[in-house]
């Protein structure tokens, strides 16, 4: 198997809807390594978020090809792709991550019952993710009742539960205070670092982009600065 | 999960459970009274004269002359006896004739139906006399009560009786007035005089012959099914008989009573697809408010289908518990109706009058239409929850994300 989780070759994306054409992405060579946490920076409507969605199958580029884990999406049905989102990307949005009606557990027990999987395993499973990321006392609150960091902090547990190859994560912290945003950056980069996650985020927030390893950034669809911090 | 859901805005499900329970329950309430007052309205306008089945001579029912007659009458009402769906059958003379009662000088006249009948086999519900009894044998007679009020007659009086015969001679009867019935029909009572079947036929100049065999079967809803089967293997006798329904032979009943029941059933349509299409606005509603998670849903690899049938089930959960209320409170209370009774109110007082129904409804719990109603309106939900879930196939994830930012 490739070292490469993603690569991207060519990406456009154009907004054919209104009388002018909006170019989000213009041709983007982007490439993640396994085990590498990247972070998209960039002006507001830079194309952080199209890139990700690209990336994670949830759009179509207007030209170019992307592939996952070895796989060309551009080939996949939408329920070719469904499956691909399911089982191999694990999301984390800005909001509305979870399933109010469910409690955190049952939040993280859910995926694996989209993936089949038995409900003592999924049960069993769901509890040990949120023991190791620390969230067992949350386990049994349902999102209301949750503070905003403790509800991304379940999101990542939902997310990382099924072993994804890659998590993608669109502007995690936007809602959250810097104090939550630091519990939060530390879970991804114990995700990251102990469990070998692959993980792109896209932010605004220079705290988030600390973390990552590497720095990519986008200014009118392009990539304009791509940095290790390893190799800075 | 799709049982929570319900519970996420609590006024709508409750609204939809209410929507879908009250068109149950009024559907099934309507029925079971109507049904009830149906049955009773069907058996009492029959019982009284017709039967609910008469064999009469083919052209009796258009032309009902004295000579149009049943040969043979007695062995047709044995062979009738005979067949399966019958309780009971009995023969009858039929003619029109003067009644005259009082003595010479103070001579009281008026028209009347006259009917021969047999007290032992009879069971028109007239037999229950409101004064005097029931004739018990040949010489006697019993008259509505508007009709003795007419002659001035009271029991132990003389009534004489002209017609025309069957062959066209006079036919003339003297008979003792022995009782008075009412039958809540005012014209019935009015002009009415039943005397023994023997007296009729002798003085009608019948020989073994009848007007009618009237016939009542097990069940009047029958009536028609036994009418045909008679038809059928009773064919082929001796002489010519047709055998009628009371829907033949009442048509306005029929018409009364269907009349009732499509006014019923149209109220019942318009309020089952005033329902759904509320249900259906309800989940329009709910799907529209819930974009941003059938985003999410979607995003992290739920299939529009599954997020289709997460909605069905929310919907059938939902009719699941509109059925449960609407039947329970149906069968509460018509089972608390069902031993207390209730009025129907002025409206219908004329009609009871008229058909001689008591003024205190009895309604028994419809189980068809309970199980009938349920059915329709858990499919009926089902539909209104299909075409808003619809929407998700075209549900674009990237624009359902944006909507949360
Ligand atoms: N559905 C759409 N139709 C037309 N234009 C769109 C659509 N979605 C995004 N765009 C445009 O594409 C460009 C890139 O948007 P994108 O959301 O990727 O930016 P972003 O870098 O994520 O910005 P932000 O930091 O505000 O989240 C913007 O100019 C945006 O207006
Ligand atoms: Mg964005």
């Amino acid at each position: 198997m490739s070292d490469l989780v993603v690569s991207c070759e060519g990406i456009t994306r154009v907004y054919a809807d209104d009388a002018v054409p909006v170019h989000a992405l213009r041709g983007v060579d982007f490439e993640v390594r396994r085990g590498e946490w990247t972070s998209l920076a960039g002006p507001s409507g830079s194309g952080k978020s199209t890139l990700l969605h690209v990336i994670g199958g949830l759009d179509r580029p207007t030209n170019g090809e992307v592939n996952v884990d070895g796989q060309r999406l551009g080939g996949l049905s939408e329920s070719q792709l469904s499956d691909l989102r399911l089982n191999k990307i694990g999301f984390v949005f800005q909001a509305y991550n979870l399933i109010p009606v469910l409690t955190a557990v049952e939040n993280v027990e859910f995926i694996m019952q989209l993936q089949g999987v038995g409900a003592a395993e999924r049960q069993t499973r769901a509890r040990a993710t949120l023991t190791r990321l620390g969230l067992d006392d949350i386990g049994d609150r349902r999102p209301g009742e949750l503070s905003g960091g403790q509800q991304q902090r379940v999101a990542v547990a939902r997310a990382v539960v099924t072993e994804p190859v890659l998590l993608l994560a669109d502007e995690p912290s936007a809602n959250l205070d810097s104090s939550t945003t630091q519990d939060l950056l530390e879970l991804l980069r114990n995700v990251n670092e102990q469990h070998g996650v692959t993980i792109v985020t896209a932010t605004h927030d220079p705290m988030v982009m600390d973390y990552a390893q590497r720095r990519v950034r986008l200014r009118d669809g392009a990539i304009e600065h791509d940095e290790s911090s390893s190799g800075a | 999960m799709a049982w929570r859901n319900l519970w996420r805005v609590r006024r709508r499900t409750w609204l939809t459970v209410a929507g879908v329970a009250f068109a149950i329950f009024f559907v099934v309430f309507a029925n079971s009274t109507q049904r009830g007052t149906f049955a009773l309205m069907i058996d009492n306008a029959t019982g009284i004269l017709s039967g609910h089945v008469q064999a009469q001579h083919p052209a009796y029912q258009d032309d009902p002359r004295p000579r149009n007659t049943v040969a043979d009458a007695a062995a047709l009402r044995a062979a009738i006896m005979e067949q399966p769906g019958v309780r009971a059958a009995t023969l009858r003379g039929m003619a029109f004739a003067l009644v005259s009662a009082g003595s010479e000088g103070r001579e009281r006249t008026f028209g009347a139906q006259i009917i021969g009948m047999d007290p032992i086999t009879e069971f028109a519900s007239i037999r229950r006399p409101a004064t005097g009894r029931f004739i018990a044998g040949p010489g006697e007679a019993f008259i509505g009560a508007g009709l003795a009020r007419n002659l001035n007659a009271n029991a132990g009086d003389e009534l004489v009786v002209l017609g025309t015969a069957k062959e066209g001679g006079v036919a003339a009867v003297a008979v003792t007035l022995a009782g008075t019935f009412e039958s809540g029909m005012a014209e019935l009572d009015r002009a009415t005089l039943a005397l023994h079947f023997e007296d009729f036929a002798e003085a009608f100049g019948l020989g073994g012959e009848a007007h009618a065999v009237a016939i009542l079967a097990d069940d009047s809803a029958d009536a028609e099914a036994v009418a045909q089967r008679l038809a059928t293997t009773l064919d082929g006798g001796a002489a010519p008989v047709r055998f009628a329904s009371w829907e033949t032979l009442q048509p306005e009943l029929v018409q009364f009573v269907e009349l009732k029941a499509w006014g019923s059933y149209l109220i019942s349509a318009l309020l089952i697809v005033l329902v759904t299409f509320s249900v259906m606005n309800a989940f329009v509603m709910a799907v529209f408010e819930r974009t941003a998670e059938f985003g999410m849903l979607k995003a992290i690899g739920m299939t529009p289908g599954a997020i289709r049938r997460m909605l069905q089930i929310e919907a059938l959960w939902m009719s699941v518990l509109g059925v449960a209320v609407g039947v329970g409170i149906s069968a509460a209370v018509i089972g608390a109706l069902s031993t207390v009774g209730f009025s129907l109110g002025e409206e219908y007082s004329e009609m009871l009058e008229r058909f001689n129904l008591p003024d205190r409804l009895y309604p028994a719990f419809d189980y068809a239409t309970a199980f009938g109603m349920a059915a329709l309106m858990v499919v009926a939900v089902q539909l209104a929850a299909l075409l808003p879930a619809r929407r998700l196939r075209k549900l674009n994830v990237v624009e359902a994300l944006r909507e949360q930012e």
